[in-house]
């Protein structure tokens, strides 16, 4: 009697959230989990009917979860904050060509990815913010000035495990090659003000701190720095300035957050339907009052906020680079000692 | 035969065996002391008849049915044995009432009444484990054994946990029920006391073979090696014509004048009389006296030729 | 010969049935390792070279830091209130255990916060004691900070053992060290704590583990262990090879432990006869009150009330933004799928450890040992490896119904938490003696039966330990839920962690409040009951 009663349980859990596949639906491995995220898919479904299913986790092990379910994979879009994780699915096969002239207009062509396997949504810097006391602008120039000795004891950064450097340090290395890239990292760890902790907000928490003068962080994190509840959040946020590096040379490094579609894709229409929502005017006004990115949609204006800081010159680079050269960046870290 | 057992043999590991060879019948009704050391093999010899171990080799039948042999196994669950364990094991979240009709089939539901009345327990039926004597959850799993009518008692060490005023009280009560329900009994004891009062016959194990099994007067009396005497009693030792014979203490007379005398070692008063413990020719001897005898002094013994016991093989250190 | 073969045949259908059902909870683990070490890259050489050392320091590092801080937190409240009458003392003994419901990453997400330059204490030091806030302006995301954080939320576990042990141990002992003239410290260092060592390294053990598989405290601390390593390499560089490598030297770690609390568990298995008189209390002086109210209240007030209060501050924070019904959601999530499978655990629990005893076979102790094993493995090396096992089963079947079904992650759950559920009925079923089960035997019981009416009844307690355990457990579990969990399926656990992460700490505040107070309420009932327990006996 028992026994039977366990099976009755199992059987319903596996149809449990087993989609139906009558009604209309579009399923995404996302990297992205911000609350944004969730109105737009919740606006797209009051647009057109179509269900958003969402699963989230890290890149990487999302694309592995595709790799592993291959033909019966159930994704429809892959969603991540980092051109490269969606260079190493395109690399992997994960992908299928996308050809929308909807999409091709909503955004700027220079962040498309220029085989075809992914669009943006959104970009942001990565950028230096400098202590207003202790920092002048001038003082400040590129990525590579960095290395210099006059920064030495002042450098705030996260740690190399973070998608975000990793990706900074591919960009060095696709613009300046290996060598010069692992010299540049080594001179830098030098300066370090200490080992590099914590999240971007903490290192511009540590300047206004005094434990550092400069840090390397995400545009949009000073963004929510300057909108926090918590006044001292608000304070750190003002004690420091925005920088772009580069600007006098191949701008500033950006990385987007991209969406690809997925080979075996069940639900190719509605998946289309989607990325063409999400790049066009409604849907990037969201993204930018919410998440202090830049809009893909270069019809699409930034928030207030980012606007004073002014426009930046991006550095145009493939974003592919980003992750062809993911592994050497990994190794130069592990070599140079960013830890 | 009742209960017969041929060539049962039992070792847990290949150097070991425990018991080695063991062949022994109980008629229905008896009662039989089965008498060893600590660790000697009592209860796994006990498991083995109750299905709880399973055995290397012999056969058990009992009651007519075969329980083991080399191709049968009769699973604890389906023998008709009763066992008493030694730390009388009530369930704990049971009353004594659950207890004693636990997993009973209807037919001997109605025994429960006649079980309580016999083991005395009426007024404590409701009450739990742990709100009862040694004695009282002892009589319990007794009763809870002996109300299925099993057709073998197996009782393991019943009166080791005892207080000793109450031991000889249980010991009159277990021999009331047991011999009122009939029930053939093998209880296993290290104590010889035990075996003396109630067992209608004495098996002696020793070294994983039975070393003499008969009823306790025999046993007492003509033992059939030195252990088998040791074990029941103290023995003088003494040499007549080059030969070995033994003799119990109380056989001693203390008499004025005879070729035997014992130089007095110690004293000790025992209530009823004074237990006497000396040499004689470099052997120890003991025997009883109804006076006080000074340390030191030698005292004449007398004793009859019968009384006289004698084992085929040499005993001094049998056993040690 | 022939006999001891068919006496065998009694049981073999339970003994099969317990190794298929063995089979299918190592199985995971053994394809997951058979199947990554098909991933040769080479990476792994340049790893020894650069960040071994450092992975190994680290770990040892921040285990012992863990160990001592857990051994004081522990232990010198458990002595107190183990001995002595006082006032305060019931509830003392009540809220020590109250960090468990703490999870070690909102701890570390908690003390980082609270720390920090733009934290409280700070701010409350520069705006009123402008002159020393500058000492307190450090960098306090050390690795020395980390192991005191995860001391106070790990502390339980030694104090539960040791609290229990100090309980135990019959008064006989403590008059004994009286008589021969030895004073309370004395006594405390060279007879109780000696005593009490097998359980107390059993406590440790558990806080050894729970190290070992931290994630989310260590990544944001910048620790550098064995585990965040494993994340690294297989996350960051996708070297899966690297990252099983790591795992295995992961598991060759917890396998050494393991094997030191099994042969210092033996060596030193002291038995308290459970009718010896626990050792009456003594009353406390004014000024030792204090003191020792001071020693108990500490590691709660540090460990549940100070991270607890500040949660709540971040609700209040964000109280006009929280999704009640999305929290309601998951708040359901997490419950259910937590109480699905602490059911699963304890029904599976039984089911081992009733074969074990029936059958007495060797072979089944090993089975029951083994299964614990999936303790060991980090959870997100289950989740990765649960994910490729049923891929391709999927892909055999032209399927996709068990990579997208709860299936899978119970199914991880259950692995990995067989022996949270084991170890306290254990315990209790070895407090029975064997007799028991003889009796039942003998009595026409099978081993169903058995446990229905034997087992069940008399450990009815520890079940229902085991199973507040290990929901509170489940309820915190952060790895395998994240890579497993089916769509649009949260539980308050990854909520919390996601905000966490993309530094929005406040708007985690309603996600962790829901797990704590469940865990609260969860370990207060649990507690009361083992109280009354105690009481009664």
């Amino acid at each position: 009697m028992r026994n039977i009663h366990i099976i009755l349980i199992f059987a319903s859990l596996i149809g449990c959230d087993y989609n139906e596949k009558k009604s209309s639906e579009v399923n995404l491995y996302s990297q992205r989990h911000y609350k944004v995220d969730e109105k737009q898919y919740e606006n797209f479904t009051k647009k057109t009917g179509i269900k958003v299913n969402v699963i989230k986790a890290n890149a990487d092990e999302l694309i592995e979860r595709l790799k592993n379910e291959g033909k019966n994979s159930p994704a429809d879009l892959f969603v991540s904050v980092d051109a490269g994780k969606l260079q190493k699915g395109a690399n992997l096969g994960l992908f299928q060509k996308v050809s929308s002239s909807v999409i091709e207009n909503n955004v700027s062509n220079d962040l498309l990815d220029k085989n075809g396997f992914w669009i943006p949504i959104t970009y942001r810097a990565r950028i230096i913010v400098y202590s207003n006391d202790r920092v002048k602008k001038e003082d400040l120039s590129t990525y590579e000035d960095l290395s210099n000795e006059k920064w030495k004891g002042r450098i705030l950064v996260r740690s190399s495990s973070n998608a975000y450097n990793q990706a900074l340090m591919s960009s060095i290395v696709a613009n300046l090659g290996s060598d010069v890239a692992s010299k540049w990292s080594k001179a830098v760890v030098q300066n370090f003000a200490r080992d590099p902790k914590g999240s971007d907000r903490d290192q511009v928490k540590a300047i206004a701190a005094g434990q550092g003068d400069i840090a390397i962080v995400n545009s949009y994190y000073i963004g929510l720095l300057l909108s926090s509840q918590k006044e001292e959040e608000l304070n750190a946020g003002k004690a420091v300035s925005v920088f772009f590096p580069n600007q006098n040379d191949r701008g500033s490094h950006i990385n987007i957050s991209g969406i690809g579609l997925a080979k075996n894709s069940p639900n190719k229409e509605n998946a289309i339907k989607l990325m063409e929502y999400l790049t066009s005017e409604e849907a990037q006004k969201t993204y930018v009052n919410n998440s202090y990115e830049y809009p893909a949609n270069p019809m699409v204006k930034p928030s207030k906020i980012v606007q004073d800081w002014g426009e930046f010159k991006r550095d145009n680079l493939d974003l592919n680079n980003l992750g062809v050269y993911r592994d050497e960046a990994l190794k130069i870290f592990d070599k140079t000692g960013w830890k | 035969m009742h209960l017969e057992i041929k060539d049962l043999a039992k070792s847990y590991n290949h150097n070991n065996p425990i018991i080695k060879k063991l062949d022994f019948s109980v008629k229905k009704g008896e009662i039989i002391s089965f008498l060893g050391e600590s660790g000697s093999g009592k209860t796994t010899f006990l498991k083995c008849i109750s299905g709880l171990e399973s055995i290397d080799s012999g056969t058990i039948k009992l009651n007519g049915i075969t329980l083991n042999s080399d191709n049968v196994y009769v699973k604890p669950q389906k023998r008709k044995i009763g066992f008493v364990f030694q730390d009388y094991p009530l369930f704990p979240h049971l009353t004594l009432r659950e207890n004693i009709t636990f997993n009973l089939n209807k037919q001997h539901a109605d025994n429960l009444e006649y079980m309580i009345n016999l083991s005395g327990l009426e007024k404590l039926l409701e009450r739990y484990p742990h709100e009862l004597s040694g004695g009282e959850q002892q009589r319990g799993c007794i009763a809870r054994a002996l109300i299925r009518k099993p057709d073998l008692l197996l009782l393991d060490e019943p009166f080791s946990n005892l207080d000793s005023n109450i031991k000889f009280s249980m010991r009159e009560e277990i021999y009331k029920i047991v011999k009122e329900t009939k029930t053939t009994t093998i209880l296993v004891t290290h104590d010889i006391n035990d075996s003396m009062n109630i067992a209608d016959r004495i098996l002696i194990f020793k070294a994983g073979v039975l070393q003499q099994f008969d009823n306790p007067h025999s046993m007492y009396c003509e033992p059939v090696n030195c252990y088998c005497a040791k074990i029941l009693g103290d023995l003088n030792q003494i040499e007549i014509n080059n030969k070995t014979f033994y003799i119990r203490p109380e056989k001693l007379k203390i008499v004025k004048k005879s070729d035997v005398s014992v130089i007095v070692e110690k004293c000790f008063f025992q209530g009823k009389e004074y237990k006497i413990q000396g040499k004689y020719n470099d052997n120890q001897w003991h025997l009883f006296s109804q006076k006080p005898v000074e340390l030191q002094s030698e005292i004449a013994v007398e004793f009859e030729k019968n009384d006289l016991i004698y084992f085929d093989s040499f005993c001094k250190n049998y056993f040690k | 010969m022939e006999i001891k073969k068919f006496f065998l045949i009694q049981n073999k259908r339970w003994i099969i049935g317990s190794l298929i059902l063995a089979s299918l909870v190592l199985f995971p683990i053994f394809a997951l390792l058979l199947n990554l070490t098909k991933h040769q890259e080479t990476s792994f050489g340049y790893l020894w070279e650069t960040l071994l050392f450092d992975y190994t320091f680290n770990t040892f590092y921040l285990l012992i830091i863990t160990s001592f801080f857990s051994l004081i937190f522990g232990i010198f409240p458990a002595w107190i209130i183990s001995n002595y009458r006082f006032k305060g003392r019931q509830l003392l003994d009540l809220i020590l255990y109250l960090p468990l419901a703490i999870p070690t990453y909102i701890m570390a997400f908690t003390y980082a916060d609270i720390l920090s330059f733009t934290g409280p204490i700070q701010t409350f030091l520069r705006n009123n004691f402008n002159s020393i806030s500058n000492f307190f302006n450090q960098d306090y995301l050390q690795i020395e900070v980390l192991g005191i954080i995860l001391a106070l939320a790990l502390y339980p576990y030694v104090y539960s053992v040791a609290r229990v042990s100090f309980g135990l141990i019959g008064a006989n002992y403590i008059n004994l060290s009286k008589n021969l003239g030895l004073s309370p410290t004395k006594t405390f260092f060279k007879v109780m704590l000696p005593l009490s060592s097998p359980a107390i390294f059993s406590g440790l053990f558990l806080v050894i583990m729970e190290v070992l598989n931290e994630y989310g405290a260590v990544k944001y601390f910048g620790v550098n262990t064995y585990t965040s390593g494993i994340f690294r390499a297989w996350g960051s560089m996708g070297d899966v090879g690297a990252a099983i490598q790591l795992a295995m030297l992961l598991l060759i770690t917890v396998l050494i432990f393991m094997y030191l609390e099994k042969k210092y568990h033996s060596k030193y298995k002291f038995y308290y006869s459970s009718n010896s008189k626990i050792q009456k209390t003594s009353v406390l002086d004014k000024r030792n009150y204090v003191i020792s109210l001071l020693i108990c209240s500490l590691p709660f007030f540090l460990g549940f009330f100070l991270p607890f209060l500040f949660v709540l501050s971040n609700i209040f924070l964000v109280s006009n933004q929280i999704d009640f019904f999305d929290l309601l959601s998951l708040t359901f999530n997490s419950i259910s799928v937590s109480t699905i499978s602490s059911v699963l655990v304890i029904v599976f629990v039984l089911f081992f450890l009733i074969v074990e005893k029936f059958t007495k076979s060797s072979l089944n102790s090993y089975v029951s040992q083994v299964i614990s094993l999936g303790y060991a493995v980090p959870g997100a090396v289950v989740g990765l490896g649960l994910i490729i096992l049923f891929s391709k089963i999927d892909n055999y079947q032209s399927t996709f119904v068990f990579t997208s079904s709860f299936l899978v992650l119970i199914y991880a759950y259950v692995i990995r938490f067989l022996a949270v559920g084991k170890s306290p009925i254990k315990s209790s079923l070895e407090k029975h003696p064997e007799s028991y089960d003889e009796t039942a035997k003998n009595l026409g019981l099978g081993p169903f039966n058995l446990l229905k009416k034997i087992h069940i009844p008399i450990n009815k307690f520890a079940i229902v330990t085991a199973f507040i355990v290990t929901f509170i457990d489940l309820l915190k579990e952060l790895p395998i839920t994240l890579i497993l969990r089916p769509f649009n399926f949260d539980t308050l656990a990854t909520q919390t962690y996601e905000y966490a992460i993309e530094e929005m700490i406040p708007m985690s505040a309603p996600y962790s409040f829901a797990i704590i107070i469940i865990g609260s309420f969860l370990l207060i009932i649990l507690k009361n009951s083992i109280n009354r327990q105690i009481n009664a006996s």
